[in-house]
């Protein structure tokens, strides 16, 4: 009892998680080896490319799946323990990477459904259903079937039937992939205000703006390991300082880039310093304090290369930009 | 499995030592009495002999009216065994019937349970059973001089008692097996003596009174058939609430158990089951002439039953399979089958695994096959009997238990691997 009053025991806690799939020549490692505390009251952001490990770990921080080693602990509990396991489903809510609703059920209905599987009595759903339903913006929609709603709607729709029994923690698995701008925005706002309510919530996502916008912290994960976990700003800060400018070149091949690239380091005419550059897919990255009043000098010292610059952007340093200086790929790849 | 027999056997006798065959009922039994009656000088003489000292059992109304007469007297008087606090209930109700043609119809039209007719030397040749048997016990004929001097009694006579019914008829079939038990040990009594004159016949007609048409025969086979079919369709909902639709993730995490989920499914299918077997049979009677005589109410339970198999098929496919197509297909290579073997299309050879060990609806035995381990086999018997020749619950008993402790077993297995599988967490 003590363990769950206690606000200083974290929300989640991993310990040396390893999961492999397959045997001998097709083993595959698919967690590493991950520890992690997610604090309650923080959005915690999992980032890492499809496949590298997000809703595996996810799986068997819930308890869906059995860890090769390692332990989970959901608010000092251990689901391993028979005695833990009904209080544990209790602080669990999740809205999982598809959309799992009954097609052929209204929106209401469907919340309704998962009201019973929590045993929530008629007077303690039903203003929770109205509130989530007010949420997200299903008012209208509410008494529609679900296999009517369009993907967005029923995206808002999924997002809501994990939260009907008021779970402490929320886990959101890749919650807006293929949605409109419009129902991406009430989605982010929706778990931007959980912790608001008290909710701890666990983001997996390999979009890093989801991740950046709305993570207190970030853990950037790929091949199963996590490479680094901080807040967004201190990630970002940690690849160094300036803006970047992205530049699509006239030539596309590595070789050309890399040469490019390492050339730009070495620009030095006594006003231009160069932090980084990197390359992006086709693209380079320069990274530079005050870059905007150096841009004309780069772009002529690559035209003084006999090299066009097809296109430019400037932009803030991203988490992308993290991933792509750690693993020298970008998260889309 | 190789001691289901033995506990079957063991369940059947539970079964049938406690309940019986159902309330006792009186049978109608249409009687042709076509019996002239006892040769006038002889039984002019025993009646004087009698007064005279010499008895030989036999009472005025018997000599008066015939040995038929007689019987027939018995069959309207005798009662099943008194229970306690039980009025007495008559065995049979026998109805004189003027001519063949007249029983025939009302056999036909199951107005009576059976028909038994007299033949018209049925007295005499009785009588000369009895003359031989007097004969063998005291040395010399009844008639024989010095007592009788009336015309000499014929010793040849060929007497008859027929029973007509139809073979389809399960009241027919109860109350033949009576009055064959009754007469039969009649006549064991009678061949007993060396009897070397006439012959006293006992013959079993059956006619096929109601005409079926193969359809009507099929029509439980099909009723079968649709019911097991569901089971693909539960196993591509179930496979799709998995693998598909996710949602099952939504259940794992929830509080509800396992056992509530699959019970809630099991209900569904019941009332599928329920509302598709009305359909049926109300569209077979209506449009296709599907005239079954049994009581609906209890066909509908029989398939009622059979939901637990084909829900046991249906959560094995749905732990196997990860697309619901291929849930939903595996009824074409699954259950047709499966429906085959039961006899749901066509009579399928028996493959005798115990012979004469399974009690048939009329208290018969049969020999126990290999597609008796199937247990829809068992409810395209049920259903035939109940539906198609009006056969009560009560006896198809082995069929229903054959068709219900297997299936709840093989229902308890599919649950366990389908929760196994699918609906529990490794951890949670």
């Amino acid at each position: 009892m003590t363990i769950e009053t206690d606000i200083s025991t974290p929300a989640i806690e991993v310990f040396n998680l390893t999961k492999t799939f397959g045997k001998g020549d097709k083993k595959v490692e698919a967690v590493k080896d991950v520890s992690l505390a997610i604090k309650k009251g923080e959005i915690f952001g999992f980032l890492g490319p499809n496949g590298a490990g997000k809703t595996t770990s996810l799986r068997m921080i819930v308890g869906l799946l059995q860890p090769n080693s390692g332990e989970v602990k959901i608010c000092g509990m251990n689901p391993s323990n028979r005695k833990h396991k009904s209080k544990i489903k209790r602080k669990l809510g999740i809205i999982p990477q598809e959309i799992s609703l009954y097609e052929e059920l209204t929106v209401e209905e469907n919340l309704w459904f998962m009201a019973h599987c929590y045993r929530m009595s008629k007077q303690e759903a039903k203003p929770r259903i109205d509130g989530l339903i007010a949420k997200v913006g299903l008012e209208d929609k509410r008494k529609a079937l679900v296999k009517n709603l369009s993907g967005g709607l029923k995206r808002r729709a999924n997002l809501i039937m994990g939260l009907v029994h008021d779970p402490e923690i929320v886990l959101c698995d890749e919650p807006t992939p293929g949605l409109d701008p419009q129902s991406r925005v009430v989605v982010w706002e929706f778990i931007k205000n959980l912790p608001s309510e008290g909710k701890t919530v666990l983001l997996t996502t390999h979009f890093m703006e989801e991740a950046d916008r709305l993570s207190n912290r970030v853990a950037i994960i790929d091949n199963g390991e996590i490479l680094v976990l901080d807040t967004p700003k201190k990630l970002k800060a940690s690849i160094g300082e300036g803006d970047l400018v992205e530049l699509v070149l006239s030539v596309k091949e590595d070789i050309h880039l890399q040469k490019i690239a390492e050339s730009l380091k070495k620009m030095n005419d006594g006003k231009t310093t160069i932090e980084d550059v990197f390359q992006s897919g086709t693209s380079l990255i320069v990274r530079s304090k005050d870059v905007i009043s150096k841009l004309s000098r780069i772009l002529n010292y690559i035209e003084e290369m006999g090299v066009e610059v097809e296109n430019m952007s400037i932009r803030n340093t991203t988490l992308e930009d993290v991933f792509i200086h750690l693993t020298g790929r970008a998260l889309r790849n | 499995m190789l001691g289901m027999p033995a506990f079957m056997a063991f369940m059947f006798f539970f079964a049938f030592s406690s309940t019986g065959l159902g309330e006792a009922q009186t049978y109608t039994i249409g009687v042709i009495n076509n019996d002239k009656g006892i040769n006038s000088d002889l039984s002019d003489y025993l009646k004087v002999a009698r007064s005279s000292g010499f008895d030989i059992g036999i009472n005025d109304s018997t000599l008066d009216n015939g040995f038929a007469a007689d019987f027939i007297e018995i069959l309207n008087t005798t009662n099943y065994p008194a229970e306690d606090n039980e009025e007495n209930v008559k065995i049979f109700h026998a109805l004189l019937i003027e001519n063949d043609s007249m029983g025939r119809k009302k056999v036909e039209s199951r107005e009576i349970d059976g028909l038994i007719t007299f033949g018209d030397t049925y007295s005499n040749a009785t009588l000369s059973a009895i003359n031989q048997a007097y004969k063998v016990e005291n040395g010399s004929f009844i008639d024989d001089p010095p007592f009788y001097t009336g015309p000499a009694f014929p010793k040849d006579y060929n007497g008859s008692i027929d029973i007509i019914g139809d073979e389809n008829y399960a009241n027919y079939l109860i109350s033949k097996a009576i009055l064959t038990s009754f007469i039969s040990s009649f006549l064991e009594q009678i061949q007993s003596f060396n009897y070397q004159g006439g012959n006293l016949n006992f013959n079993i007609q059956s006619l096929s009174v109601e005409e079926y048409s193969l359809f009507d025969i099929m029509m439980p086979g099909i009723l079968v058939f649709a019911v097991i079919t569901q089971a693909g369709m539960i196993g591509a909902f179930l496979v799709n609430e998995f693998s598909e639709n996710k949602t099952i993730i939504r259940i794992k995490l929830s509080l509800i158990h396992p056992f509530e989920y699959i019970l809630g499914v099991t209900l569904l299918m019941f009332i599928v089951t329920l509302f598709q077997v009305i359909i049926l049979l109300g569209f077979s009677m209506i449009f296709l002439g599907f005239k079954p005589i049994g009581d609906m109410l209890q066909g509908i339970i029989i398939i009622l039953l059979t939901t637990f198999f084909a829900a046991a098929l249906g959560f094995f496919i749905a732990s196997f399979f990860k697309s619901s197509d291929a849930a939903g297909q595996s009824s074409g290579f699954l259950m047709t089958p499966i429906a085959f073997m039961s006899g749901a299309f066509m009579e399928v050879p028996v493959i005798t695994i115990f012979p004469a060990a399974f009690p048939t609806p009329s208290g018969l035995m049969r020999d126990f096959g290999l597609w008796d381990f199937v247990p829809t086999t068992h409810t395209v018997n049920a259903l035939r009997s109940v539906l198609l020749y009006n056969f009560e619950l009560s006896d198809v008993l082995a069929d229903l238990i054959w068709l219900v402790v297997p299936s709840i077993i093989l229902l308890l297995l599919g649950i366990i691997l389908y929760t196994k599988q699918r609906l529990m967490g490794d951890i949670i």
